[in-house]
């Protein structure tokens, strides 16, 4: 009779025996296997949140003394800083090919006077000179600037402002409606730089009666053009390109070595900018799952420990009550190691039905486990970076603070999970199994027969 | 020629205490030999040496004069010897069939009904039969081993005087009939007077009674 025959005997006589181990090994597996399940559905989790979030890091000038670029001069009423060093439109598109970049916003902010627009009105005082004047964005792609990209602001007629472009402009619809502009006029400012309407936008949310806000801080105010525009309109070395540029990435893991790759580009002085990573948005919305992944990792291991720990001290009792037989069968000439063979091959049988039926129990409990553990968790509800409050700190311009949440935990028992509890448990059980037998395989036949007398 | 031959063996727990001293013997299939000897002068330790569950502290036992070191021990219990034990020694989980064919090629039912078990008893769990058909289960398991030589040590002691005749029968049968060695282990006089030759252990030594 050879050691499986034996060994499906043992497990079909000893019914008692069989349906404890059945039992702690179905319960043990249930645990294993709702645990790596919560984990893969958290990583996976994690995973599309930093897709669908992604993460971006800015590029400014560095106002510090470090920046050997930096030059303050006096004008009339004051003094004004600048670098001569700015963000040229080359390197713009050469950041936007670098690979795991998503969108270059890149911008330089400008007041200036529209003599024949009749502005919305803000509800801060402004001074008589001011009353004409609104903030004009001059920007490289205006689709990939982050008030678009965030959904901020939506194009509502005619196109973006491209890098070819030269006195193109985008204006907000109502500020056309109230004007009576349409795509093709013309906006003439106080300066004499003219600009034709490309594009109308409209704000997903507009300043509220109570917030502060200037007129020309006003969203509906709000004009927005080419890079070569501005510089013309300016006509001062300060403003000779961009003077800030937010790059998006698609996975904010991937942040440090496309930063690694900016720097190393060599046709400017990094000397004079500085950059500054945003992962809040991901971070914030991603560390409750964080927290979920360790909570699961600490289930897991102490899982496992504890049913290590608990099958062999099971097994070790056992095979203890077990010496007389281990003296019988070896008494008859069966070897020990087909011993051992049929000892462990008792154990794997009960564990592989236990194994597979785990399936049913981790998935009837997996998705309800996996609801309760995130709600435990704390929701961070983040603000998503809008660029120009975060700028210029003004009330009302920005508007709209969408709300991130981290994504829904989808719990399910997959079958490559199945298979990687078939491996830890045949394993554990084996060794177990093993050890546990191990103290009374090594006593001589005549030892094993004294202790049975 | 003899099937199993010891040659100076001796066994000791400890330098001090010789169990056994400088034991020389031969044993020929076909015959039955008892082991006579008060308790604790060694019976079951030189039963144990001879059935390869031991080695001898020195000499050498042969088995068909090759020494069962070198044929190897686990090898020699499962080729040369069979034991019947006084407390049978049965697997409690399996019937007296399956018990028979933990060492048997050949059906079992056969060498069960030869020693008096019916069909309906064979398939029972051993632990519900009766004390002298448990000790003809393991009877039936030595006999369907084919192993030359079956060791037993008291293998009447637990048993009523009628069966233990009937047990005493069936290994001198075996052993005139079917040609196997038979080395018996006892305190029975009875078991003893109907083997065909009687040893005695007495401090360490073997002696043939009646010479």
């Amino acid at each position: 009779m050879n050691f499986i025959s034996r060994a499906w005997l043992y497990i079909t006589r000893k019914k008692g025996k069989s349906i404890l181990l059945f039992i702690v090994l179905l319960i043990m597996a249930t645990f294993v296997l709702t645990a790596l399940a919560l984990g893969n559905a958290s990583d996976a989790a994690q995973q599309n949140l930093r897709k669908s979030l992604g993460g971006s890091f800015d590029v400014y000038f560095d106002y510090s003394e470090n920046n050997p670029y930096l030059k303050v001069e006096k004008v009339e009423g004051g003094t004004i800083m600048y670098s001569t060093q700015q963000i040229a439109p080359e390197l713009v598109e050469q950041i936007r090919v670098i690979e795991g970049v998503k969108s270059c916003g890149a911008r330089v902010e400008s007041l200036t006077d529209f003599p024949e627009l009749d502005l919305f009105a803000g509800t801060i005082p402004i001074e008589e000179e001011f009353r004409q004047t609104s903030k004009i964005l001059g920007v490289w792609k205006s689709e990939e600037l982050s008030q678009f990209t965030s959904g901020q602001l939506t194009l509502a007629e005619g196109r973006h402002i491209t890098p070819e472009d030269q006195n193109k402009a985008i204006i907000s619809k109502d500020l056309a409606e109230k004007n009576g502009l349409k795509i093709g006029d013309i906006l003439h400012t106080q300066k004499g730089v003219d600009m034709e309407i490309v594009g109308l936008f409209t704000p997903k949310e507009i300043e509220n009666i109570n917030d502060k806000v200037t007129s020309y801080d006003k969203i509906q105010n709000l004009v927005i053009c080419d890079l070569p525009t501005v510089v013309a309109l300016e006509n001062s070395p300060a403003i000779q390109g961009f003077n800030e540029l937010t790059v998006s990435v698609d996975d904010p893991q991937n942040m440090e070595t496309i930063i690694s790759k900016v720097q190393d580009i060599k046709s400017v002085d990094w000397k004079g900018f500085s950059i500054v990573a945003d992962n809040t948005s991901f971070e914030n919305a991603a560390s409750s799952l964080q927290q979920l992944s360790s909570l699961v990792s600490t289930i897991l291991i102490v899982v496992l420990v504890v049913s290590i720990a608990v099958l062999s001290l099971i097994l070790t009792m056992w095979a203890r009550t077990r010496i007389h037989e281990t003296g019988v069968l070896l008494s008859v000439g069966i070897r020990k190691l087909s011993i051992l063979g049929q000892y462990i091959a008792e154990v794997l049988m009960i564990a592989i039905l236990a194994f597979s039926l785990s399936y049913f129990s981790s998935s009837a409990i997996a998705g309800q486990m996996g609801n309760m553990l995130q709600a435990e968790q704390s929701v961070s509800q983040v603000q998503s970076d809008d660029g120009l409050s975060a700028n210029r700190g003004e009330a009302g311009t920005a508007g709209s603070t969408p709300k991130i949440e981290p994504p829904e935990l989808q719990v399910t028992v997959q079958l490559e999970e199945l298979g990687l509890l078939f491996l830890i448990g045949i394993g554990i059980v084996t060794v177990s199994a093993g050890i546990s037998s191990i103290s009374v395989m090594r006593l001589k036949p005549r030892e094993i027969l004294s202790k049975m007398s | 020629m003899s099937v199993l031959e010891l040659q100076e063996v001796a066994y000791s727990y400890d330098k001090k205490k010789k169990v056994l001293k400088g034991i020389d013997v031969q044993m020929e299939t076909g015959k039955m030999y008892a082991i006579l000897g008060p308790s604790g002068c060694g019976k079951t330790t030189l039963l144990s040496l001879l059935g390869g569950l031991d080695s001898p502290t020195s000499g050498k036992i042969l088995f068909n004069g090759t020494d069962i070191e070198q044929t190897g021990l686990g090898r020699h219990r499962k080729k040369h010897v069979s034991f019947i034990f006084q407390s049978y020694n049965l697997i409690d989980y399996m019937t007296p069939q399956e018990n028979v064919r933990l060492t048997a090629k050949k059906p079992a039912l056969p060498f069960l009904e030869r020693l008096g078990l019916t069909k309906e008893e064979s398939k029972r769990n051993v632990l519900k039969l009766s004390g002298g058909q448990q000790q003809r289960v393991a009877i039936a398991r030595a006999l369907a081993s084919e192993a030359p030589v079956i060791l037993a040590d008291e293998p009447t002691g637990n048993l009523d005087e009628d069966t233990a005749q009937d047990i005493t029968e069936i290994l001198k049968e075996s052993a005139h009939e079917q040609g196997k060695c038979v080395i018996v282990v006892t305190h029975s006089g009875e078991l003893a007077k109907q083997a065909d030759v009687v040893f005695r252990l007495k401090k360490g030594t073997l002696t043939v009674e009646g010479l």
